[in-house]
């Protein structure tokens, strides 16, 4: 089986905000949860139990909480990502990375600080599979955690070695992903002076910039100000899928110029255009994703800059991943699916986990 | 105005669960939260400001959280009204205390530890790791309603399901732990809790040796009684209890026979009183808008502890007003936590003297702490 590198999960989110034990197997938390179903919740789809079964050997995992206004004519649910106070959001991303921590104590994971661990993990994985934990990278998905720029430099301390500006909406840093559950609220905007800074403090310590849930107007301007790695942890082709959440050929091309790399996202409505009803888990097959990942190899020539960025169980379930996946331990499928477009064995590797293992042995530091 | 010790406050659980910035007025928080429903909300009694205009310059503050048993109570005792249900509602709210399994309730606390440590950084408090940095605070608190420095706090944990394994005492202890109560409501992975009796656990007893070993001071709250009877047993250095009434007022198992109370003064420990209508009153089903729970019966509680102990060193005020409940529960003269300043005339009415009152609100809590810390 080849192994995989998936370049975005909320494993701490779901731990901490859906009650989802990240050790037990897929079929059992579903089982846990069949009881909590109310919250919006669908099916979910990964845990590291199923990672490693399936070979996903190292992944770049999030901590997230943003910064909103409370909506208060609802109970604020436990699964709800939004805190009134930078403060608020600030410990509970301090939770998530406890998280990472506490799992990494019980060897179930290994933080990856440095590219020498993470060449090393992955030879271990190579070498003996049942023998490695799963590879962590800790990335920070919206930077509102972060109350002041300059903090950046204790958070890299505990481990963070990767970072989006914003999530949906805005944040403290820049404008994400247009919002349009909010009547009359912008859609776009530029960096925040904030985000100006913090880009400056990322640099300092040559943190990774990833641009995925940027809106267009933050994308250019932070790829224009940005020196260091940039890459898209999550992000889909806009020439497939119109809307925001997408990339443009045009953002494609100045990551793939960069040496960036692309994550594709196995959600249905990122992948197809359509909506609940046209995209439902049987309506949606690995070819669609095969599709979005062969735009990026002919838009950069070559199949080093596509890869996968799965984003399973964030926010959405198996109500919006396509047929063939029915849990993360299914991501290996992808593989045959190449195959069948016509890709060679060495390209699905790179695609799998090759350009995301390359693009982070560049990008971290050498050591710690 | 005198300076008061609270014993017991739960600051990072309702920043981070009910959404409540410790940094606003109870007004502006009331406010913000005018059209949620659900208990306690819009009733809100205590923040950091608030606390000042208390003279509150001392208090133990918690970390908070649960981990889920793998199996359930079928049918839980409910303590009092919005309080200690314990099981998912369909709807899993922020301010559930129960997580899937320790480790998750681990992370959880660490985000409330976080949160202290980010005011602490702010300058809005300060952690008190030793009996030195006590005097420090206690010396340099300016008493003054208006005043801006740091309010000095002892890191307490309620409940130890976040001390994933005893060993992993160690680690909170340099944290800046200081105390702990094994359970809460229900059992916990170390022992019985409040509504239900049994015994501490195998890990249990592993983690009051590690406390008696480190320092970490055993709290008794929410300790069911043959637990309670162990834990006295097994743990050596002095004990207390930061927020528990008398079970001799008020039934159930939540309160405190006076045999405990006794026990716990022959350790020269002290015990907190709570300004919750349902500890202070029997039978207590919730008041309308005409309140039947008075200031009086905190008092009652205190002088009940003192009659016993024959005298006033072993009570202090663990207030817990923060504690999953706000003015729908308090006694009608406490609006917000400032009113606990109306117990000074209360006390002194009752013909205890001025010295005495200084004990209760917050020199005994002083001297037991100054004992029980580190270098103490």
């Amino acid at each position: 089986m080849r192994l995989i590198f998936d370049g975005h999960l909320d494993l701490a989110m779901n731990a901490l905000g859906y009650e989802r034990d990240q050790c037990q197997p897929v079929e059992r938390i579903r089982a846990h949860e069949v009881k909590a179903r109310n919250d919006g919740r669908e099916t979910p789809t990964a845990s590291l139990e199923a990672m490693r079964r399936g070979g996903t050997a190292a992944c770049v995992a999030t901590v997230i909480a943003r910064t909103k206004p409370v909506k208060p004519e609802r109970g604020v649910m436990r699964c709800d990502l939004d805190y009134p106070t930078q403060d608020m959001a600030h410990a509970a991303a301090k939770g998530q990375l406890a998280y990472y921590e506490a799992l990494e104590r019980r060897g179930v994971v290994t933080i990856i600080k440095t590219a020498k661990q993470l060449t090393s993990h992955w030879l271990q994985w190579e070498a003996d599979e049942a023998s490695a934990s799963i590879a962590v990278i800790i990335t920070m998905e919206g930077a509102d955690p972060l109350i002041e720029p300059d903090e950046v430099h204790q958070w890299w301390q505990q481990g963070l070695r990767s970072l989006m500006l914003a999530h949906f909406g805005p944040s403290a840093y820049a404008f994400g992903t247009p919002c349009n559950d909010e009547k009359g609220s912008a859609q776009e905007g530029p960096l925040t002076d904030k985000g100006r800074r913090l880009l400056i403090e990322l640099a300092d310590l040559g943190m990774p910039l990833d641009l995925t849930h940027l809106c267009d107007t933050s994308f250019f301007e932070a790829h224009d100000a940005y020196d260091g790695p940039v890459c898209a942890s999550h992000s889909n082709c806009r020439a497939r899928v119109p809307g925001a959440r997408q990339l443009s050929d045009e953002q494609l091309r100045l990551i793939i110029e960069r040496d960036g790399v692309i994550g594709i996202a196995l959600c249905n409505s990122m992948l197809r255009p359509g909506d609940k009803q046209t995209l439902g888990h049987q309506q949606v097959g690995l070819d669609a994703i095969a599709e979005h990942i062969d735009h990026i190899c002919q838009l950069a020539g070559d199949a080093t800059h596509a890869a996968i960025g799965s984003d399973l169980d964030g926010g959405f379930g198996i109500e919006w991943t396509p047929r063939e996946i029915d849990t993360i331990a299914d991501l290996h499928r992808l593989g045959d699916e190449l195959t069948r477009h016509g890709y060679s064995d060495g390209d699905i590797k790179s695609v799998l986990h090759g350009n995301w293992l390359r693009f982070y042995c560049q990008a971290l530091p050498d050591e710690r | 105005m005198r300076l008061i010790f609270d014993a017991h406050l739960d600051i990072a659980w309702n920043a981070m669960s009910y959404d409540r910035d410790q940094l606003l007025s109870v007004d502006e928080m009331r406010a913000r939260e005018a059209n949620m429903t659900g208990p306690s909300r819009g009733n809100c009694t205590v923040s950091l400001p608030e606390m000042r205009r208390a003279n509150i310059g001392l208090s133990l503050v918690t970390v908070l959280s649960r981990a889920m048993p793998a199996k359930m109570p079928d049918a839980y005792p409910s303590p009092g009204p919005g309080i200690g249900k314990r099981g998912h509602s369909e709807v899993i709210l922020r301010e559930s205390l129960d997580f899937a399994n320790q480790t998750i309730c681990c992370a959880n606390g660490q985000g409330q530890l976080a949160y202290y440590q980010l005011l602490q950084q702010q300058g809005h408090l300060r952690m008190i790791r030793d009996a030195k940095a006590l005097d420090v605070m206690f010396d340099a608190w300016p008493g003054s309603p208006t005043n801006i420095a740091p309010i000095g706090v002892i890191l307490s944990m309620e409940g130890c399901d976040p001390i994933i394994d005893p060993a992993g005492a160690q680690w909170w202890w340099q944290q800046g732990l200081r105390t702990a109560c094994l359970a809460h409501y229900g059992p916990s992975a170390y022992a019985m809790g409040t509504g239900g009796d049994g015994p501490l656990t195998a890990s249990g007893r592993d983690l009051v040796r590690q406390f008696d070993q480190l320092g970490v001071i055993l709290d008794l709250v929410h300790t069911a009684d043959t637990a309670l009877d162990e834990a006295l047993d097994l743990y050596q250095r002095p004990v207390f209890v930061s927020h528990g009434n008398c079970r001799a007022l008020v039934p159930g198992d939540r309160q405190f026979s006076d045999d405990q109370i006794k026990r716990i003064a022959e350790r020269d420990g002290v015990i907190g009183v709570v300004a919750d209508c349902w500890m202070l009153t029997p039978d207590y089903r919730g008041d309308g808008p005409t309140k039947t729970v008075h200031l009086d019966a905190v008092a009652d509680h205190i002088d009940h502890i003192c009659q016993l102990t024959s005298g006033t060193r072993h009570v202090g005020i663990g207030s817990d007003l923060d504690g999953g409940f706000g003015n729908e529960e308090t006694p009608a003269e406490l609006r917000t936590i400032a009113d606990l300043q109306k117990l000074d005339a209360i006390l002194s009415s009752r013909g205890y003297s001025d010295a005495d009152i200084d004990g209760i609100f917050y020199g005994n809590w002083l001297r037991f702490f100054r004992q029980t810390l580190p270098g103490g």
